[in-house]
């Protein structure tokens, strides 16, 4: 009896069309290194790290609807630990293999995140997501002040010391070594939901006001989900730290701070592996796309405003929404819906990316050259295999259109 | 003593300016419940937007037009951005500012470089207003100063005075009862939202005279603004202003104080040499100053110095 | 008798408006003791002090020789008194099952346990599934709590108060919004579920009171003007003028 009624919802068993995806995914995991090059690799690698972080971000959210919009600084501490334990160790005063070095990383997450987290969640809502980003702009305002510790502009390095017949010196091995702790990391932060503490601190997010009716100190619940939080980023970050062998200030700025809410709420906060989905493909995009444009971090804030407002369940959401709609024999209408969302999201691509590059062209010095030698004051613009001109009417009013007619789609596709 | 009267007249014109940014984010926060990410973007937009205008018009003409430019922006973002994600909660709201600060520091890169761009000072404001002892205070802190007075001058009358800001007042108490009372609440909204991204438009264009207008002045303000409305309490505008001069005094002050923690120990008798926080100089800690009130604030008044108690 | 929780010149204020001005009140040990009171008469906020919600502007509060006023809700919930509430309060996202689990994980002190799966708590599971068959939910233990019915909301309501094993209850309008029927069957089910037990009951409805409770206290204007039992209040005259008359009359 017990046994069928102790399944919650969260602890169920994983549904038929989550399974095999777990598990396709796991076994290419496993086979990349044998498949990708070097460069795949290591984009893997960091995708890895940002899939953990990620996950780690949205243990707060998931559980205790607390948005921390300061998670460089656990991130961070979870590095400059590791470098400094690296660089002992290179120097012989730390006797620990480097397979065993991410562990300082999540001491220093843990340890940082207890303190602050405790302050922090001495609020919730709005002022815990400032307090948060105020904690790790304090942080960063450090960075150039302790030399000896952040190592100033350059920043530390130090050298993955060989240990037990690996070099550690090729991308596959710290990718195999990445995976290992990323996958160990996420199973935990999975098993942490299924925990008295876990589901004690879903019920916070759920109704903090109740849960101390019933006797609970709400302030500690929440100080150890956020410790277990800061904890798995500072891992992520030590992850960096020996994938990278090198850290510098300004990882405690904002940006490393937005990586995991852009990853988490493009790809679903509402599902476990929806912050993975998102960490995976903006790193993968990144990686591409970043080197054919120098407009993707505008792209990306474009896609994140896009999916806040068009798609609230992120990614993830429309894809279980999708398989919900399929399995309850509306096949047809999924599918309707899956052909409007690409469509929709083909236009709305062309639109954006033809806007800025063309602006980006026009405002770059080549152009400015070009307007010297040609004479004209809007000579054509030769971007993406085309040349055009920057004033051509018609194809502005095309990319206007295709933008509201892409947004008109979407809109409609997330209509139930 | 000139070193404190110059001191004191620079920490006043920095909080009046924290004022004029703080002021319209606590003004939004209270009426509508929404913590605007992006505000420090309306900042810097007013600031590129004085900057741009300022070439074609002249100085003067740019400080006016430039806060309308930035109002209608955010009149804009409000109405097709916000508003559609309101039915969607706090948190979504919330995100899409988070998401906006980015798109717009881009988009000012895009447009105008990733670098600070070169903002002349016109030649009225280059001079020094007034001379205490040795020490000059240039007129363009003046100007600051004095915008910035007539703003909250100006603000506190729209507030008290008019129907208007009767309605405003109103809906920052109670927002049901504005739609009860048959005013168009989205429509309020959308104006103290404009109100707002237009009083830190102004500040950003009075700024851009003497601070770098660069991509990141949205984030190096932006932050310490919202220190500012923790500390005197979301959606209390005494609270903005006491918070704001607070903050301006103590970082100015900290910047002219070169001892160290370790000086301060020393004198007190504990003679030995100490390392690490205890060598950092004080006045290179600034920027950590108001990081240190707001945690303060926190442990000691939650609901910050002139906020209701939660 | 013994008086279990006892207020002792009780006041608060909010402002300048007192709410509650000196309340003396004794609740028996074992006793269904009944708060009634016309709109406004501060019942609510009474509720609200002695559970720890809001903080007392003067007098003290006992349960049992303790000292509850200062203390935060969590640990008056420790001390045994447990509460429920007039908007109902329950954990929507989680199912039947999972709220009562929680809250009887709470009472054991092993709802922060973080080195075992809560799937493994069998004893725990196991009273949680005795619990929600005693106010009927048993069919309805996989549901999320956002899904139920209201009279089956109400009932889990009163399934997590009762849950943390509590020597004093304190219900806050058990029965407001419910149909006759529903109303009648959730007096059956105070009654049963909370036999032996020290019991204080906000409630409108005059039939519930005079059926549920063995004793009566009449709160107006921020006093208690007047405790007694049922047949005794019923033919006070203050009581009557201050409060019952309007009812009656309308």
């Amino acid at each position: 009896m017990t046994a069928s009624v102790a399944e919650t919802p969260m602890a169920a068993p994983p549904s038929r069309s989550r399974a095999i995806g777990v598990a396709l995914g796991s076994l290419l995991l496993l086979v990349l290194p044998a498949l990708a090059t070097d460069r795949y690799l290591e984009t893997a690698t960091r995708g890895l790290i940002a899939s953990l972080f990620a996950l780690a971000f949205n243990l707060l959210w998931r559980h205790c609807r607390l948005l921390s919009f300061g998670h460089a600084a656990y991130f961070g501490a979870g590095m400059f630990a590791t470098i400094h334990a690296m660089r002992a160790a290179e120097a012989g005063s730390l006797d620990l293999p480097l397979p065993l070095m991410p562990l300082m990383g999540l001491l220093a997450g843990a340890v940082l995140g207890l303190v602050c987290g405790a302050l922090a969640t001495i609020r919730t809502g709005t002022y815990f997501a400032m307090i948060t980003l105020a904690i790790s702009e304090l942080v960063h305002s450090f960075g150039p002040q302790f030399g000896s510790l952040f190592g100033g502009e350059s920043g530390l390095s130090a050298m993955r010391m060989p240990w037990a017949g690996f070099a550690f010196g090729d991308a596959r091995q710290v990718y195999v070594l990445v995976l290992a702790w990323a996958l160990a990391g996420a199973a935990a932060l999975w098993l942490f939901g299924m925990t008295p503490l876990g589901r004690t601190a879903f019920a916070v997010g759920e109704n903090e006001t109740r849960l101390r009716f019933l006797g609970m100190r709400t302030h500690a619940v929440k100080t150890a989900t956020f410790c277990a939080s800061a904890a798995a980023s500072g891992l992520a970050g030590a992850l960096l730290a020996v994938a990278n062998e090198n850290v510098d200030y300004s990882i405690f700025g904002g940006g490393a701070s937005a990586a995991p809410v852009m990853h988490t709420f493009i790809g679903g906060a509402g599902t476990f592996l929806g912050p993975v989905l998102g960490a995976v493909l903006l790193t993968g995009f990144g990686s591409i796309v970043g080197q054919a444009t120098r407009l993707w971090l505008l792209y990306q804030g474009i896609f994140f405003v896009l999916v806040v407002m068009l798609a609230p369940g992120g990614l993830a959401g429309l894809v279980a929404a999708g398989l919900r709609r399929s399995a309850d024999g509306q096949a047809a209408k999924a599918l309707r819906a899956t052909a409007l969302v690409l469509a929709g999201a083909l236009l709305v691509t062309c639109a954006v990316v033809f806007a800025g590059e063309t602006l980006s062209e026009v405002l770059s010095d080549a152009y400015s050259a070009a307007r010297a030698t040609t004479g004209m004051r809007f000579p054509p613009v030769e971007r993406l295999g085309l040349a055009y001109s920057p004033l051509s009417l018609p194809l502005w009013a095309a990319a206007a259109a295709a933008f509201l007619g892409g947004v008109l789609l979407l809109r409609r596709a997330m209509r139930p | 003593m000139d070193y404190f009267v110059i001191s004191l007249l620079n920490g006043v014109v920095y909080g009046l300016l924290l004022f004029m940014v703080s002021s319209g984010l606590t003004l939004v926060f209270g009426m509508m419940g929404v913590l605007n990410f992006a505000h420090g973007s309306f900042y810097m937009i007013g600031a590129y937007a004085g900057y741009a205008i300022a070439r074609v018009t002249g100085f003067w003409p740019a400080m006016v037009l430039a806060p309308v430019v930035v109002a209608l922006i955010g009149a804009a973002v409000e109405r097709w951005l916000l508003e559609p994600v309101h039915r969607h909660g706090h948190a979504q709201e919330l995100l899409l500012t988070f998401g906006l600060v980015f798109v717009i520091e881009e988009l000012a890169k895009l447009l105008f470089g990733p670098f600070a761009v070169d903002n002349p000072m016109p030649a009225e404001l280059a001079r020094p207003a007034l001379q205490v002892g040795d020490i000059a205070f240039p007129a363009f802190k003046a100007f600051i100063g004095v915008v910035a007075a007539a703003m909250f001058a100006g603000l506190f009358a729209l507030l008290r005075l008019t129907r208007a800001g009767l309605v405003v007042r109103a809906a920052v108490h109670r927002p049901d009862m504005v739609s009860a009372l048959g005013h168009d609440v989205s429509r309020v909204f959308m104006l103290v939202f404009a109100l707002g991204a237009g009083l830190a438009g102004l500040a950003g264009a009075v700024a851009g005279v003497f601070y770098p207008v660069s991509p990141n002045m949205a984030h190096e303000l932006g932050v310490i603004v919202f220190v500012v409305v923790v500390v005197g309490g979301l959606g209390s505008l005494p609270g903005a202003l006491v918070a704001s001069l607070l903050i301006g005094l103590s970082t100015t002050f900290a910047v002219g104080i070169d001892a160290t923690l370790g000086d301060g120990l020393r004198t007190l008798g504990l003679a030995w040499t100490m390392g690490g926080i205890f060598d950092v100089r004080l006045s290179s800690m600034s920027g950590a100053i108001p990081f240190f009130l707001m945690l303060l604030i926190l442990l000691l008044r939650p609901s910050g110095l002139l906020g209701e108690r939660a | 008798m013994t008086a279990t929780l006892e207020l002792k010149g009780v006041v608060k204020r909010f402002g300048p408006a007192e709410i509650i001005r000196g309340v003396d009140l004794r609740v028996l040990r074992g006793e269904r003791h009944a708060l009634i009171g016309p709109n406004g008469a501060g019942k609510s906020t009474l509720f609200h002090l002695v559970s720890g919600h809001l903080r007392l502007s003067g007098g003290e509060i006992r349960l049992g020789g303790t000292r509850l006023d200062g203390r935060s809700p969590a640990a008056i919930a420790r001390l045994g008194l447990a509460r429920s509430f007039q908007i109902t309060s329950i954990f929507g996202g989680m199912s039947v099952f999972e709220n009562l689990r929680l809250a009887v994980l709470a009472r054991r002190r092993r709802a922060t346990v973080a080195w075992r799966l809560a799937s493994a708590m069998t004893d725990a599971a196991e009273e949680a599934v005795a619990r929600a068959e005693a106010v009927r939910l048993r069919p309805r233990l996989d549901t999320p709590a956002a899904d139920l019915a209201y009279a089956e909301q109400r009932a889990l309501e009163l399934a997590l108060t009762l849950a943390l094993d509590p020597g004093v209850v304190l219900l806050d309008e058990p029965t407001a919004g419910m149909s006759a029927e529903e109303a009648a069957a959730t007096v059956d089910l105070i009654r049963r579920t909370t036999e032996g037990r020290t019991l204080l009951v906000v409630e409108h409805d005059m039939d519930i009171v005079f059926r549920l409770c063995d004793r009566i206290s009449v709160l107006v204007n921020g006093r208690v003007v007047a405790t007694d039992a049922p047949a005794a209040i019923a033919s006070n005259p203050d009581v009557r003028t201050a409060y019952l008359g309007d009812a009656v009359d309308a």
